[in-house]
Protein backbone atom coordinates (compact mmCIF):
# COMPACT_ATOMS: atom_id res chain seq x y z
CA UNK A 1 0.00 0.00 0.00
CA UNK A 2 2.80 2.16 1.15
CA UNK A 3 4.39 1.60 -2.19
CA UNK A 4 1.40 2.78 -4.51
CA UNK A 5 1.16 5.82 -2.40
CA UNK A 6 4.52 6.95 -3.58
CA UNK A 7 3.76 7.94 -7.25
CA UNK A 8 1.55 10.61 -6.51
CA UNK A 9 3.43 11.82 -3.47
CA UNK A 10 6.44 11.96 -5.41
CA UNK A 11 4.83 14.17 -8.19
CA UNK A 12 3.12 16.71 -5.76
CA UNK A 13 6.49 16.46 -4.02
CA UNK A 14 8.31 17.50 -7.29
CA UNK A 15 5.38 20.32 -8.28
CA UNK A 16 6.08 21.74 -5.16
CA UNK A 17 9.92 21.93 -5.54
CA UNK A 18 9.37 23.23 -8.93
CA UNK A 19 6.63 25.62 -8.24
CA UNK A 20 8.72 26.68 -5.28
CA UNK A 21 12.51 27.02 -7.77
CA UNK A 22 10.05 29.02 -10.16
CA UNK A 23 9.02 31.71 -7.67
CA UNK A 24 12.45 32.14 -6.89
CA UNK A 25 13.90 32.46 -9.80
CA UNK A 26 11.55 34.87 -11.02
CA UNK A 27 11.74 37.02 -8.02
CA UNK A 28 15.80 36.78 -8.82
CA UNK A 29 15.00 38.17 -12.66
CA UNK A 30 12.39 40.43 -11.60
CA UNK A 31 9.35 39.12 -13.12
CA UNK A 32 5.85 40.63 -13.46
CA UNK A 33 7.72 44.24 -12.24
CA UNK A 34 4.87 46.23 -12.55
CA UNK A 35 5.84 47.73 -9.75
CA UNK A 36 8.67 49.33 -12.00
CA UNK A 37 7.64 52.70 -13.35
CA UNK A 38 9.22 52.10 -16.77
CA UNK A 39 9.68 48.67 -18.37
CA UNK A 40 13.15 48.03 -19.53
CA UNK A 41 13.12 46.93 -23.22
CA UNK A 42 16.16 45.45 -24.93
CA UNK A 43 18.15 44.90 -27.45
CA UNK A 44 19.86 41.85 -28.25
CA UNK A 45 22.99 42.55 -30.52
CA UNK A 46 24.98 40.25 -32.53
CA UNK A 47 28.38 41.70 -33.07
CA UNK A 48 31.69 40.54 -34.60
CA UNK A 49 34.87 39.25 -32.03
CA UNK A 50 36.42 42.23 -33.43
CA UNK A 51 34.01 44.43 -32.19
CA UNK A 52 33.75 43.23 -28.64
CA UNK A 53 36.40 45.84 -27.07
CA UNK A 54 34.14 49.07 -28.48
CA UNK A 55 31.11 47.88 -28.38
CA UNK A 56 30.41 48.32 -24.65
CA UNK A 57 31.19 51.48 -25.00
CA UNK A 58 28.94 51.99 -28.35
CA UNK A 59 25.96 50.31 -26.09
CA UNK A 60 26.80 52.64 -23.13
CA UNK A 61 26.25 55.71 -25.04
CA UNK A 62 23.14 54.24 -26.78
CA UNK A 63 21.36 53.60 -23.25
CA UNK A 64 22.62 56.88 -21.94
CA UNK A 65 20.44 58.69 -25.12
CA UNK A 66 17.48 56.18 -24.67
CA UNK A 67 16.60 55.61 -21.39
CA UNK A 68 15.02 52.54 -20.72
CA UNK A 69 16.54 50.54 -23.36
CA UNK A 70 19.32 47.89 -22.62
CA UNK A 71 21.96 47.19 -25.26
CA UNK A 72 23.10 43.28 -24.97
CA UNK A 73 25.67 41.67 -26.68
CA UNK A 74 26.86 38.52 -27.94
CA UNK A 75 30.13 38.47 -29.57
CA UNK A 76 31.86 35.34 -32.21
CA UNK A 77 32.73 35.11 -36.04
CA UNK A 78 30.27 36.60 -37.65
CA UNK A 79 29.86 33.61 -40.08
CA UNK A 80 29.24 32.07 -36.97
CA UNK A 81 26.80 34.83 -35.93
CA UNK A 82 25.51 35.16 -39.27
CA UNK A 83 24.48 30.93 -39.08
CA UNK A 84 23.13 31.44 -35.65
CA UNK A 85 20.82 33.74 -37.29
CA UNK A 86 19.88 31.23 -40.05
CA UNK A 87 19.34 28.39 -37.62
CA UNK A 88 16.54 30.96 -35.41
CA UNK A 89 18.78 32.31 -33.08
CA UNK A 90 17.02 35.70 -31.20
CA UNK A 91 18.78 38.88 -31.61
CA UNK A 92 17.89 42.57 -33.12
CA UNK A 93 20.62 43.91 -34.83
CA UNK A 94 23.71 41.56 -37.17
CA UNK A 95 26.57 43.67 -36.88
CA UNK A 96 29.62 41.77 -39.30
CA UNK A 97 33.03 42.67 -40.15
CA UNK A 98 32.38 41.96 -43.56
CA UNK A 99 29.79 42.77 -46.38
CA UNK A 100 30.26 38.82 -47.42
CA UNK A 101 28.71 37.38 -44.35
CA UNK A 102 25.77 40.81 -43.92
CA UNK A 103 25.24 39.62 -47.97
CA UNK A 104 25.43 35.81 -47.12
CA UNK A 105 22.67 37.14 -44.35
CA UNK A 106 20.63 38.95 -46.84
CA UNK A 107 20.89 36.06 -48.99
CA UNK A 108 19.04 33.36 -46.50
CA UNK A 109 16.51 36.17 -45.74
CA UNK A 110 17.77 36.73 -41.89
CA UNK A 111 18.14 40.46 -42.36
CA UNK A 112 16.06 43.67 -43.60
CA UNK A 113 18.22 44.46 -46.86
CA UNK A 114 16.58 48.40 -46.40
CA UNK A 115 19.11 48.62 -43.49
CA UNK A 116 22.29 48.09 -43.66
CA UNK A 117 24.50 50.19 -42.98
CA UNK A 118 28.45 50.73 -43.44
CA UNK A 119 30.04 52.20 -40.23
CA UNK A 120 33.31 51.18 -39.52
CA UNK A 121 36.36 50.43 -41.16
CA UNK A 122 39.51 48.33 -39.93
CA UNK A 123 42.35 47.48 -41.81
CA UNK A 124 44.00 43.60 -41.89
CA UNK A 125 47.82 43.72 -40.06
CA UNK A 126 49.79 41.92 -38.24
CA UNK A 127 50.01 41.35 -34.61
CA UNK A 128 53.41 39.71 -32.57
CA UNK A 129 53.48 39.01 -28.88
CA UNK A 130 55.47 42.00 -26.88
CA UNK A 131 57.94 39.22 -26.49
CA UNK A 132 58.96 38.55 -30.22
CA UNK A 133 61.09 36.13 -29.66
CA UNK A 134 60.78 35.59 -33.88
CA UNK A 135 61.68 38.96 -34.29
CA UNK A 136 58.90 39.92 -36.67
CA UNK A 137 59.05 43.25 -37.56
CA UNK A 138 57.63 43.42 -41.25
CA UNK A 139 55.40 40.74 -43.61
CA UNK A 140 58.16 38.88 -45.07
CA UNK A 141 59.77 38.24 -41.95
CA UNK A 142 56.26 35.79 -41.70
CA UNK A 143 57.82 33.20 -44.67
CA UNK A 144 61.21 32.70 -43.01
CA UNK A 145 60.90 29.03 -41.95
CA UNK A 146 60.13 27.96 -38.11
CA UNK A 147 58.12 31.01 -37.34
CA UNK A 148 54.51 29.89 -36.45
CA UNK A 149 51.39 32.03 -38.03
CA UNK A 150 48.11 31.51 -36.76
CA UNK A 151 45.49 33.27 -38.99
CA UNK A 152 41.39 33.12 -38.81
CA UNK A 153 39.98 30.17 -40.95
CA UNK A 154 38.52 30.95 -44.58
CA UNK A 155 35.10 31.51 -43.08
CA UNK A 156 35.89 34.18 -40.98
CA UNK A 157 36.16 38.37 -42.41
CA UNK A 158 39.42 37.89 -40.56
CA UNK A 159 40.14 34.99 -42.68
CA UNK A 160 38.95 35.80 -45.81
CA UNK A 161 40.55 39.19 -45.58
CA UNK A 162 44.33 37.17 -45.15
CA UNK A 163 43.51 34.97 -47.86
CA UNK A 164 42.65 38.12 -50.25
CA UNK A 165 45.86 39.27 -48.96
CA UNK A 166 48.21 36.23 -49.86
CA UNK A 167 46.29 35.98 -52.97
CA UNK A 168 47.65 39.69 -53.95
CA UNK A 169 50.25 39.17 -52.69
CA UNK A 170 51.45 36.08 -55.20
CA UNK A 171 50.65 38.34 -57.59
CA UNK A 172 53.23 40.94 -56.40
CA UNK A 173 57.02 40.51 -57.54
CA UNK A 174 58.01 41.43 -53.76
CA UNK A 175 56.31 38.63 -52.16
CA UNK A 176 55.52 36.07 -55.19
CA UNK A 177 54.10 32.76 -54.97
CA UNK A 178 57.51 31.65 -52.88
CA UNK A 179 56.75 33.86 -50.17
CA UNK A 180 52.81 32.67 -49.96
CA UNK A 181 53.96 29.02 -50.00
CA UNK A 182 56.10 29.88 -46.90
CA UNK A 183 53.59 31.59 -45.22
CA UNK A 184 51.21 29.12 -45.52
CA UNK A 185 53.47 26.36 -44.28
CA UNK A 186 54.37 28.34 -41.48
CA UNK A 187 50.23 28.32 -40.28
CA UNK A 188 49.91 26.58 -37.46
CA UNK A 189 46.37 26.90 -37.12
CA UNK A 190 42.98 28.56 -38.67
CA UNK A 191 40.79 29.82 -35.49
CA UNK A 192 37.34 30.20 -35.41
CA UNK A 193 37.59 33.37 -34.97
CA UNK A 194 40.09 36.37 -34.75
CA UNK A 195 40.00 37.01 -30.56
CA UNK A 196 41.31 33.61 -30.70
CA UNK A 197 43.81 34.31 -32.95
CA UNK A 198 44.74 37.12 -30.94
CA UNK A 199 44.76 35.14 -27.48
CA UNK A 200 47.11 32.60 -29.02
CA UNK A 201 49.79 35.15 -29.88
CA UNK A 202 49.04 37.18 -26.56
CA UNK A 203 49.75 33.82 -24.62
CA UNK A 204 53.08 33.83 -26.71
CA UNK A 205 51.91 30.11 -28.39
CA UNK A 206 52.00 31.58 -31.93
CA UNK A 207 54.86 34.19 -32.83
CA UNK A 208 52.53 36.29 -34.96
CA UNK A 209 49.01 36.54 -35.98
CA UNK A 210 46.80 38.51 -38.97
CA UNK A 211 44.74 40.65 -37.04
CA UNK A 212 43.38 44.20 -37.34
CA UNK A 213 44.80 47.52 -36.80
CA UNK A 214 42.26 48.54 -33.91
CA UNK A 215 43.95 45.54 -32.13
CA UNK A 216 46.46 48.29 -31.24
CA UNK A 217 44.19 50.20 -29.07
CA UNK A 218 41.86 47.20 -27.36
CA UNK A 219 42.21 45.83 -24.56
CA UNK A 220 45.24 43.69 -25.13
CA UNK A 221 47.05 45.66 -26.59
CA UNK A 222 49.62 45.92 -24.21
CA UNK A 223 50.68 42.48 -24.94
CA UNK A 224 50.37 43.06 -28.62
CA UNK A 225 52.68 44.67 -31.33
CA UNK A 226 50.51 45.76 -34.21
CA UNK A 227 51.96 45.83 -37.78
CA UNK A 228 50.51 47.66 -40.42
CA UNK A 229 50.65 45.45 -43.73
CA UNK A 230 52.72 47.09 -46.85
CA UNK A 231 50.59 49.70 -48.97
CA UNK A 232 50.40 47.48 -52.01
CA UNK A 233 48.37 45.11 -49.96
CA UNK A 234 46.60 46.78 -47.59
CA UNK A 235 42.99 44.64 -47.20
CA UNK A 236 40.05 47.24 -45.75
CA UNK A 237 37.58 45.52 -43.70
CA UNK A 238 34.45 46.69 -43.66
CA UNK A 239 31.91 46.42 -40.92
CA UNK A 240 28.37 46.28 -41.31
CA UNK A 241 24.96 46.10 -39.53
CA UNK A 242 21.41 45.14 -40.09
CA UNK A 243 18.30 44.72 -38.54
CA UNK A 244 17.56 41.35 -38.43
CA UNK A 245 14.43 39.58 -40.33
CA UNK A 246 13.08 38.47 -36.88
CA UNK A 247 13.96 41.22 -34.37
CA UNK A 248 11.53 42.23 -31.85
CA UNK A 249 11.16 45.65 -31.95
CA UNK A 250 12.48 46.40 -35.63
CA UNK A 251 12.22 50.50 -35.14
CA UNK A 252 14.20 50.22 -32.02
CA UNK A 253 16.38 47.90 -33.51
CA UNK A 254 16.67 50.13 -36.55
CA UNK A 255 17.62 53.39 -34.16
CA UNK A 256 20.61 51.27 -33.25
CA UNK A 257 21.82 50.53 -36.63
CA UNK A 258 21.23 54.28 -37.23
CA UNK A 259 23.54 55.20 -34.10
CA UNK A 260 26.05 52.58 -35.00
CA UNK A 261 26.33 54.69 -38.58
CA UNK A 262 26.18 58.26 -36.80
CA UNK A 263 29.07 60.25 -35.85
CA UNK A 264 28.84 60.05 -31.91
CA UNK A 265 29.12 56.40 -32.26
CA UNK A 266 32.07 56.89 -35.22
CA UNK A 267 34.34 58.95 -33.17
CA UNK A 268 34.03 55.91 -30.20
CA UNK A 269 34.97 53.42 -32.77
CA UNK A 270 37.77 55.99 -34.35
CA UNK A 271 39.24 56.01 -30.41
CA UNK A 272 39.13 52.12 -30.18
CA UNK A 273 41.35 51.97 -33.50
CA UNK A 274 39.06 51.97 -35.81
CA UNK A 275 38.51 53.40 -39.04
CA UNK A 276 35.44 55.69 -40.26
CA UNK A 277 33.50 54.17 -42.89
CA UNK A 278 34.42 54.44 -46.08
CA UNK A 279 32.70 57.64 -47.94
CA UNK A 280 30.38 56.70 -50.51
CA UNK A 281 29.41 53.38 -48.92
CA UNK A 282 25.81 52.79 -48.20
CA UNK B 1 -2.56 -8.56 -10.49
CA UNK B 2 -1.96 -5.74 -12.99
CA UNK B 3 -1.64 -1.66 -11.61
CA UNK B 4 -1.52 0.15 -15.19
CA UNK B 5 -1.10 3.39 -12.80
CA UNK B 6 1.73 2.23 -11.37
CA UNK B 7 3.42 1.12 -14.85
CA UNK B 8 1.90 3.34 -17.04
CA UNK B 9 3.48 6.72 -15.32
CA UNK B 10 6.81 5.80 -15.24
CA UNK B 11 7.12 4.95 -18.62
CA UNK B 12 5.20 8.72 -19.92
CA UNK B 13 7.14 10.20 -17.51
CA UNK B 14 10.52 8.68 -19.26
CA UNK B 15 9.03 9.87 -22.70
CA UNK B 16 9.86 13.59 -22.91
CA UNK B 17 13.52 12.68 -21.54
CA UNK B 18 14.04 9.75 -24.43
CA UNK B 19 12.46 11.97 -27.16
CA UNK B 20 14.95 15.07 -26.09
CA UNK B 21 17.94 12.33 -26.29
CA UNK B 22 17.39 10.24 -29.13
CA UNK B 23 15.19 12.52 -31.89
CA UNK B 24 17.34 14.90 -32.59
CA UNK B 25 20.45 12.48 -33.19
CA UNK B 26 17.70 10.80 -35.76
CA UNK B 27 17.19 14.48 -37.28
CA UNK B 28 20.81 14.94 -37.78
CA UNK B 29 21.22 11.04 -39.16
CA UNK B 30 18.10 11.25 -41.84
CA UNK B 31 19.47 14.57 -43.36
CA UNK B 32 22.50 12.96 -44.68
CA UNK B 33 21.31 11.05 -47.39
CA UNK B 34 23.52 8.67 -49.16
CA UNK B 35 24.77 10.50 -51.92
CA UNK B 36 25.56 12.99 -50.06
CA UNK B 37 27.64 10.74 -47.73
CA UNK B 38 29.55 9.43 -50.60
CA UNK B 39 30.39 12.62 -52.22
CA UNK B 40 31.92 13.93 -49.00
CA UNK B 41 33.73 10.77 -48.26
CA UNK B 42 36.20 11.85 -51.74
CA UNK B 43 36.38 14.93 -49.83
CA UNK B 44 39.96 15.60 -48.82
CA UNK B 45 39.55 17.51 -45.67
CA UNK B 46 36.89 15.23 -44.91
CA UNK B 47 38.89 12.07 -45.44
CA UNK B 48 41.64 13.90 -43.86
CA UNK B 49 39.45 14.60 -40.39
CA UNK B 50 38.50 11.34 -40.60
CA UNK B 51 42.13 9.96 -40.73
CA UNK B 52 43.24 12.73 -38.02
CA UNK B 53 40.65 11.80 -35.24
CA UNK B 54 41.03 7.45 -35.87
CA UNK B 55 45.19 8.39 -35.75
CA UNK B 56 44.72 10.44 -32.81
CA UNK B 57 42.50 8.65 -30.72
CA UNK B 58 44.13 5.29 -31.27
CA UNK B 59 47.54 6.78 -30.18
CA UNK B 60 45.50 8.25 -27.30
CA UNK B 61 44.05 4.72 -26.28
CA UNK B 62 47.46 3.47 -26.14
CA UNK B 63 48.54 5.47 -24.00
CA UNK B 64 45.72 5.58 -21.61
CA UNK B 65 45.90 1.69 -21.52
CA UNK B 66 49.59 1.16 -21.30
CA UNK B 67 49.68 4.33 -18.08
CA UNK B 68 46.17 4.03 -16.75
CA UNK B 69 46.62 0.15 -16.36
CA UNK B 70 49.40 0.41 -13.65
CA UNK B 71 47.79 3.55 -12.32
CA UNK B 72 44.39 1.57 -12.07
CA UNK B 73 45.85 -0.98 -10.16
CA UNK B 74 47.85 1.44 -7.80
CA UNK B 75 44.64 2.94 -6.66
CA UNK B 76 42.40 -0.28 -6.02
CA UNK B 77 45.36 -1.57 -3.79
CA UNK B 78 46.30 1.91 -2.22
CA UNK B 79 44.55 2.61 0.89
CA UNK B 80 46.21 5.60 2.02
CA UNK B 81 44.96 9.23 2.17
CA UNK B 82 47.10 10.49 -0.71
CA UNK B 83 45.28 7.91 -3.21
CA UNK B 84 41.79 8.42 -2.15
CA UNK B 85 43.03 11.90 -3.12
CA UNK B 86 45.09 10.75 -5.94
CA UNK B 87 41.68 8.83 -7.19
CA UNK B 88 39.65 11.84 -6.73
CA UNK B 89 41.59 13.89 -8.86
CA UNK B 90 41.65 11.50 -12.02
CA UNK B 91 38.05 11.67 -12.07
CA UNK B 92 38.14 15.61 -12.73
CA UNK B 93 38.45 15.65 -15.90
CA UNK B 94 35.34 14.00 -16.14
CA UNK B 95 33.61 16.78 -14.93
CA UNK B 96 35.30 19.41 -15.58
CA UNK B 97 34.63 21.34 -18.97
CA UNK B 98 36.86 20.78 -22.15
CA UNK B 99 37.40 24.40 -22.36
CA UNK B 100 39.15 24.32 -18.73
CA UNK B 101 41.01 21.61 -19.80
CA UNK B 102 42.32 23.20 -22.79
CA UNK B 103 43.41 26.10 -21.63
CA UNK B 104 44.83 24.17 -18.01
CA UNK B 105 47.04 22.14 -20.96
CA UNK B 106 48.20 25.18 -23.34
CA UNK B 107 49.04 26.99 -20.22
CA UNK B 108 50.89 24.33 -18.36
CA UNK B 109 51.99 22.58 -22.14
CA UNK B 110 52.44 25.78 -24.57
CA UNK B 111 55.67 27.26 -24.70
CA UNK B 112 55.18 30.03 -22.47
CA UNK B 113 53.95 27.38 -19.98
CA UNK B 114 56.36 25.89 -17.37
CA UNK B 115 57.15 22.31 -18.94
CA UNK B 116 56.10 23.97 -22.27
CA UNK B 117 58.69 26.14 -21.83
CA UNK B 118 61.44 23.67 -21.05
CA UNK B 119 60.29 21.64 -23.78
CA UNK B 120 60.49 23.90 -26.72
CA UNK B 121 63.86 24.88 -25.69
CA UNK B 122 64.73 21.52 -25.78
CA UNK B 123 63.18 21.79 -29.43
CA UNK B 124 60.22 20.14 -28.71
CA UNK B 125 56.52 21.72 -29.99
CA UNK B 126 54.14 20.08 -28.49
CA UNK B 127 51.00 23.08 -29.07
CA UNK B 128 49.01 22.95 -32.54
CA UNK B 129 50.48 19.37 -33.18
CA UNK B 130 48.97 16.18 -33.43
CA UNK B 131 50.72 15.19 -30.06
CA UNK B 132 48.83 18.04 -28.56
CA UNK B 133 45.79 16.91 -29.82
CA UNK B 134 46.81 13.18 -28.45
CA UNK B 135 47.18 14.99 -25.18
CA UNK B 136 43.66 16.87 -25.13
CA UNK B 137 42.22 13.37 -25.34
CA UNK B 138 44.28 11.74 -22.97
CA UNK B 139 43.66 14.24 -20.51
CA UNK B 140 39.78 13.96 -20.97
CA UNK B 141 39.36 10.22 -21.72
CA UNK B 142 41.67 8.45 -19.64
CA UNK B 143 39.43 8.66 -16.13
CA UNK B 144 36.75 6.63 -17.75
CA UNK B 145 39.14 3.90 -18.41
CA UNK B 146 40.77 3.95 -15.03
CA UNK B 147 37.38 3.64 -13.14
CA UNK B 148 36.38 0.56 -14.88
CA UNK B 149 40.42 -0.65 -14.57
CA UNK B 150 40.17 0.17 -11.02
CA UNK B 151 36.75 -1.26 -10.41
CA UNK B 152 37.57 -4.71 -12.18
CA UNK B 153 40.78 -5.23 -9.88
CA UNK B 154 38.83 -3.89 -6.81
CA UNK B 155 36.79 -6.87 -7.93
CA UNK B 156 39.28 -9.62 -7.25
CA UNK B 157 40.14 -10.85 -3.84
CA UNK B 158 42.71 -10.42 -1.80
CA UNK B 159 42.98 -14.02 -1.54
CA UNK B 160 43.21 -15.24 -4.78
CA UNK B 161 46.21 -12.53 -5.26
CA UNK B 162 47.73 -14.07 -2.06
CA UNK B 163 47.58 -17.59 -2.90
CA UNK B 164 48.99 -16.93 -6.48
CA UNK B 165 51.64 -15.10 -4.91
CA UNK B 166 52.04 -18.46 -2.36
CA UNK B 167 51.97 -20.69 -5.34
CA UNK B 168 54.90 -18.71 -6.45
CA UNK B 169 53.41 -16.66 -8.87
CA UNK B 170 56.24 -13.53 -9.90
CA UNK B 171 54.40 -10.07 -10.05
CA UNK B 172 54.47 -10.44 -13.59
CA UNK B 173 52.78 -13.72 -14.14
CA UNK B 174 50.43 -12.24 -11.62
CA UNK B 175 49.25 -9.50 -13.93
CA UNK B 176 49.03 -11.78 -16.82
CA UNK B 177 47.83 -15.39 -15.28
CA UNK B 178 45.38 -13.57 -13.11
CA UNK B 179 44.67 -9.71 -12.96
CA UNK B 180 44.65 -8.82 -16.78
CA UNK B 181 42.41 -12.12 -17.67
CA UNK B 182 39.85 -11.96 -14.77
CA UNK B 183 39.32 -8.01 -15.39
CA UNK B 184 39.45 -8.30 -19.47
CA UNK B 185 35.89 -7.19 -19.80
CA UNK B 186 35.84 -4.17 -17.44
CA UNK B 187 39.34 -3.08 -18.96
CA UNK B 188 38.04 -3.45 -22.66
CA UNK B 189 34.56 -1.78 -21.67
CA UNK B 190 36.38 0.89 -20.03
CA UNK B 191 38.98 1.31 -23.19
CA UNK B 192 35.52 1.39 -25.92
CA UNK B 193 34.31 4.22 -23.45
CA UNK B 194 37.78 6.11 -23.27
CA UNK B 195 38.14 6.05 -26.55
CA UNK B 196 34.72 7.02 -28.18
CA UNK B 197 34.82 9.97 -25.47
CA UNK B 198 38.87 10.74 -27.22
CA UNK B 199 36.97 11.02 -30.81
CA UNK B 200 34.01 13.09 -29.79
CA UNK B 201 36.51 15.39 -27.91
CA UNK B 202 36.70 19.10 -29.26
CA UNK B 203 36.72 21.80 -26.24
CA UNK B 204 39.87 21.15 -24.89
CA UNK B 205 41.59 20.65 -28.53
CA UNK B 206 40.58 23.16 -30.41
CA UNK B 207 42.19 25.29 -27.48
CA UNK B 208 45.52 23.70 -26.92
CA UNK B 209 45.70 22.19 -30.19
CA UNK B 210 44.66 24.75 -33.00
CA UNK B 211 42.68 23.71 -36.04
CA UNK B 212 44.71 23.19 -39.19
CA UNK B 213 43.13 20.39 -41.78
CA UNK B 214 45.15 17.45 -42.07
CA UNK B 215 47.29 17.73 -38.75
CA UNK B 216 44.91 18.75 -35.87
CA UNK B 217 41.63 19.24 -37.67
CA UNK B 218 39.44 16.43 -35.88
CA UNK B 219 35.99 15.04 -37.03
CA UNK B 220 33.96 16.94 -34.43
CA UNK B 221 36.56 20.57 -35.34
CA UNK B 222 35.33 19.80 -38.69
CA UNK B 223 32.35 19.53 -38.05
CA UNK B 224 32.02 23.15 -36.19
CA UNK B 225 34.30 25.02 -37.98
CA UNK B 226 32.57 23.40 -41.50
CA UNK B 227 29.31 23.68 -40.35
CA UNK B 228 28.92 27.70 -42.18
CA UNK B 229 31.01 26.31 -45.11
CA UNK B 230 28.69 23.33 -46.05
CA UNK B 231 26.56 21.72 -44.01
CA UNK B 232 27.16 18.67 -46.08
CA UNK B 233 30.64 17.64 -44.53
CA UNK B 234 28.68 18.43 -41.13
CA UNK B 235 26.27 16.10 -41.73
CA UNK B 236 28.50 13.52 -43.14
CA UNK B 237 31.22 13.33 -40.08
CA UNK B 238 27.83 13.76 -37.89
CA UNK B 239 27.01 10.66 -38.99
CA UNK B 240 30.47 8.57 -39.47
CA UNK B 241 30.12 9.91 -35.05
CA UNK B 242 27.53 8.62 -34.59
CA UNK B 243 27.88 5.50 -36.41
CA UNK B 244 31.39 5.09 -34.56
CA UNK B 245 30.01 5.86 -31.44
CA UNK B 246 27.47 3.27 -31.17
CA UNK B 247 29.67 0.55 -32.38
CA UNK B 248 31.96 1.82 -29.36
CA UNK B 249 28.53 1.76 -27.34
CA UNK B 250 27.33 -1.48 -27.99
CA UNK B 251 30.92 -2.60 -27.17
CA UNK B 252 30.45 -1.41 -24.10
CA UNK B 253 27.25 -2.78 -23.39
CA UNK B 254 28.31 -6.32 -24.66
CA UNK B 255 31.56 -5.95 -22.74
CA UNK B 256 29.01 -5.04 -19.24
CA UNK B 257 29.68 -0.99 -18.43
CA UNK B 258 28.73 -2.83 -15.11
CA UNK B 259 31.96 -3.30 -14.12
CA UNK B 260 32.83 0.32 -14.12
CA UNK B 261 30.50 1.13 -11.46
CA UNK B 262 32.14 3.57 -9.24
CA UNK B 263 34.41 1.81 -7.00
CA UNK B 264 32.91 1.56 -3.57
Amino acid sequence: MAQRRKWPRFIAELGRGLLMLMVALCSAAGCGRAESPRRTESIMVLAAASLADAMGEVGAAFEADNPGVNVRFSFAGSNQLRMQLENGSPGDVFASADRRQMLAAQASGVVQPATIRTFAGNSLAIIVSRTNRAGVSRLTDLARPGVRIVVAADAVPAGSYTRRMLERAGGLAEFGPGFVRAFEANTVSREENVAAVVTKVVLDEADAGLAYLSDASGSRAADLIVLPLPPALEERAEYVAAVTARAGNPSRAQRFVEFLASDRASAILIRRGFAAPETGAP
Amino acid sequence: MSRPGRSLLPALLAMPLLLLLVVPVAMLVARATPDALLGELRNRETLSAIRVSLLTSTVALAVIIVLGTPLAYWLSRSRGRFAAIAGTLTDLPIVLPPSVAGVALLLTLGRAGPVGGWLDSAGVRIAFTPAAVVIAQVFVAAPYFIRAARAGFESIGAELRESAVIDGASAWELARLVLVPMTARSLGAGAAMSWSRAIGEFGATIIFAGNLSGVTQTMPMAVYLGFENGLERALVLSTVLIGLSLVLLITVRLLGWRAAAPAS
